[in-house]
């Protein structure tokens, strides 16, 4: 290659160049140089560097010249701990804002040493690496204060929750008392009052349970006790429980049995619960004067599907991906009852410590059946 | 000047050979005793007390400050030197409140010539 | 493998204390806290052999910093240390609690260390250069992570290893590594011969 294309190509790279001679006088300084220091070269060149910068006395990249030229030895200056080896700007500001990595190399030519100096502009990759280390940092604050805003939160509730639960009981226990004659005979009026006063206490106990399982879920404390149970006595046995609601909501269940039992172990006061919430969410969304029916199913791996199914307008698209988590509620359900939106949180929480499944189908405007897997017995085929 | 002893304190044979040449050379009547740690060092100020100590700081066992201040404990009247590559400003500010000069490594006939006068 | 008699054990062993030393009191500027460096102990290894001489250090994994150096003597210079610890010490030293990624570095943090270990390594090589009156180059530092067998590797097998056992104290924390210089046969004789001519040269 032609020398003087080479020396075009050594002046104007985007690398900033400078070589010194054994005595540090400049013998190179190109254009990427010449304009961060804002020194030309006919400035520099002939110039010892710590003319041109007396601060570089006794800095790290005197020292590291000097080893060069004495020593041999090659030097990093690492933009971690030599930010501005030099005066350098890389905007028209009157402060040297270049951020710099430096290598500095040792040459021999014609038995001469000489010192070559590379700049490396690394302002923007330092500057965004402060930026990503910040905004890490933020989120890791924000984490920590979700995460005792959330426990607080929990606490709260199971607090406010034991508070309410107690009086209420009461009065359900009283209302029950009053509605089972023991003081007597009540007039109709009054029963017909009585027994809304009921059935609301009993909703609001119904919805503080809730809370209360999903801050035992959250902590970890929720206790389960395992037995045998046929889930076709279980399923019977719930759907008898809801058949009222049913009515409420102009709908009959109809659960067909199987023949042989299916056996699993399960809690059966959590499962029923489960199965008493799709029970009442397939009511509440289903068209009126339709079933609801319960069907228990063998499918493969020896698990026991209870699949519970309505004729509605179906589960809309938005909440298909979401419609276990906390606090959804799916809108427009044909009644006019509203729950805590916690029930099919609660329901997979539960099926989860039964190593089992819940999911579910549904078609728009036609059927949608909610299900949950329990793996059979040992033994029983 | 009169003949002197020097206690020499260094765990590289080497070290204390270069010393040992460098005074040998200038002032030939002088005792020179070796030690090659902290603990020789301490048995050797039992018998005897030297007029100057040169001890490395980087030695196993008790390092150089400390057998410093056991010499200034024992004898108090050596003029001890303490000489070491790692020359940072808080082993010489420790070296300062003890009354112990200080010589950076590698060893030069200068800095021997200045440590003795 | 080679072996060093007492005198030349020792001599080797001191220059490069005098060498660590300071390229401890550069770290201690830059870091603005005390460091110490010693070197404990040296030996010779053949590559094949070297993980059975490596021992404080989890060979599987290594932060290593390596540099050529050549001239009158030849070879390549490669400061190992380990890799968890590593990272906490450069976090430390850039006063950085945070990373982003707690198991990668960063090349942010990749060059901090490649100027440390330059820091570490141009110091032992000066300094048996200069005491030993020879006329080498090192070339710069180049940081690589992973295992021993892809960190200390070599065209020529027959290379001998000079192993420095490497205590880095910074802090109050004591970090264990090891500097470790490929040479070849030629090269070591040279030492060893160089060191003879030094020993010889303190009148006695």
């Amino acid at each position: 290659m032609h020398e003087a294309l080479l020396k075009q190509i050594v002046l104007s790279t985007d690398i900033g160049m400078i070589v010194v001679t054994a005595d540090s006088s400049v013998v190179l300084w190109n254009q990427w140089i010449e304009k961060t220091s804002r020194l030309s070269a006919d400035k520099a060149i002939g110039h010892q560097l710590s003319q041109l910068f007396p601060h570089l006395t006794g800095s790290r990249l005197e020292q590291a010249i000097d080893d060069a030229i004495n020593n041999g030895t090659s030097a990093l200056l690492s933009s971690a701990w030599n930010l501005y080896s030099l005066p350098l700007f890389k905007t028209e500001s009157e402060d040297a804002d270049l951020l710099q990595s430096l290598m500095i190399k040792p040459i021999t030519f014609n038995d001469e040493s000489y010192c070559l100096i590379e700049i490396f502009d690394v302002t923007n990759s330092h500057n965004r690496e402060a930026l990503l280390r910040e905004k890490s940092k933020e989120s890791e604050q924000a984490l920590d204060a979700a995460e005792t805003a959330s426990r607080a939160k929990t606490e709260y509730v199971s607090t406010v929750s034991h508070e309410l639960r107690t009086p209420l009981t009461s009065i359900n226990g009283s209302l029950g008392l009053i509605l089972g004659g023991v003081v007597g005979e009540i007039p109709e009026k009054a029963r017909g009052l009585i027994e809304v006063a009921s059935s609301n206490t009993t909703r609001l106990l119904s919805i503080i349970n809730d809370l209360l399982d999903i801050e035992k879920i959250e902590a970890g404390k929720m206790e389960f006790i395992f037995s045998q149970v046929d889930l076709n006595v279980l399923c019977s046995h719930v759907v008898e429980q809801n058949q009222n609601y049913a009515q409420a909501h102009n709908v009959c269940f109809e659960f067909m049995p199987t023949k042989q039992p299916m056996l699993v172990s399960a809690d059966t006061h959590r499962i029923s619960q489960v199965l008493s919430n799709l029970l009442s969410n397939a009511a509440k969304f289903s068209f009126s004067n339709h079933a609801v029916t319960v069907k228990l199913n063998k499918i493969e791996n020896d698990y026991c599907r209870v699949a519970v199914t309505n004729h509605g307008s179906g589960i809309p698209e938005n909440y298909r991906d979401n419609l276990f988590d906390k606090f959804i509620q799916v809108k427009g359900s044909q009644s006019s009852s509203k729950g805590t939106g916690l029930g099919l949180n609660i329901c997979r929480a539960i099926m989860n410590q039964h190593h089992g499944h819940i999911g579910f189908d549904s078609v728009l405007n036609d059927t949608t059946s909610f299900y949950f897997d329990l793996k059979l017995a040992d033994g029983y085929h | 000047m009169s003949t002197k002893s020097v206690l020499i304190v260094d765990d590289s044979r080497v070290s204390r050979m270069m010393v040992s040449a460098i005074i040998n050379n200038m002032y030939t009547d002088w005792t020179i005793t070796e030690a090659a740690s902290g603990d020789e060092a301490i048995t050797v100020l039992s018998e005897l007390k030297p007029d100057i100590a040169i001890i490395d700081f980087n030695m196993p066992g008790i390092d150089g400050l400390q057998l410093a201040e056991k010499i200034k404990q024992q004898s108090p009247n050596t003029a001890i030197t303490l000489l070491t590559a790692n020359v940072q400003d808080s082993i010489q500010a420790k070296a300062a409140t003890l009354g112990v000069s200080f010589a950076g490594k590698p060893i030069t006939e200068e800095k021997i010539v200045s440590i003795i006068s | 493998m080679t072996i060093l008699t007492d005198l030349q054990h020792d001599t080797l062993t001191e220059i490069i204390n005098i060498g660590m030393g300071s390229a401890a009191a550069a770290l201690s500027t830059m870091v603005k806290d005390e460091v110490s460096i010693s070197v404990p102990d040296i030996s010779f290894s053949s590559i094949d052999a070297i993980k059975d001489n490596l021992n404080e250090l989890d060979t599987s994994n290594l932060a290593s910093v390596r540099q050529g150096f050549d001239g009158e003597l030849s070879g390549d210079a490669i400061l190992l240390f380990s890799g968890d610890k590593s990272l906490e010490i450069v976090r430390m030293l850039l006063a950085n609690t945070l990373g982003i990624n707690d198991n990668d570095f960063s090349d942010f943090e990749q060059e901090a260390l490649s100027e440390i270990g330059n820091i570490i390594l141009n110091a032992g090589l000066s300094a048996i250069a200069n005491t030993l009156r020879f006329d080498v180059n090192s070339s710069l530092p180049i940081y690589k992570q992973g295992d021993i067998d892809r960190l200390v590797t070599s065209d020529d097998k027959s290379q001998t290893v000079l192993i420095l056992r490497v205590d880095l104290n910074l802090e109050n924390k004591q970090i264990k590594g090891y500097v470790v210089y490929l040479m070849d046969i030629l090269a070591i004789d040279q030492l060893i011969e160089h060191i003879d001519r030094y020993i010889n040269s303190i009148p006695n």
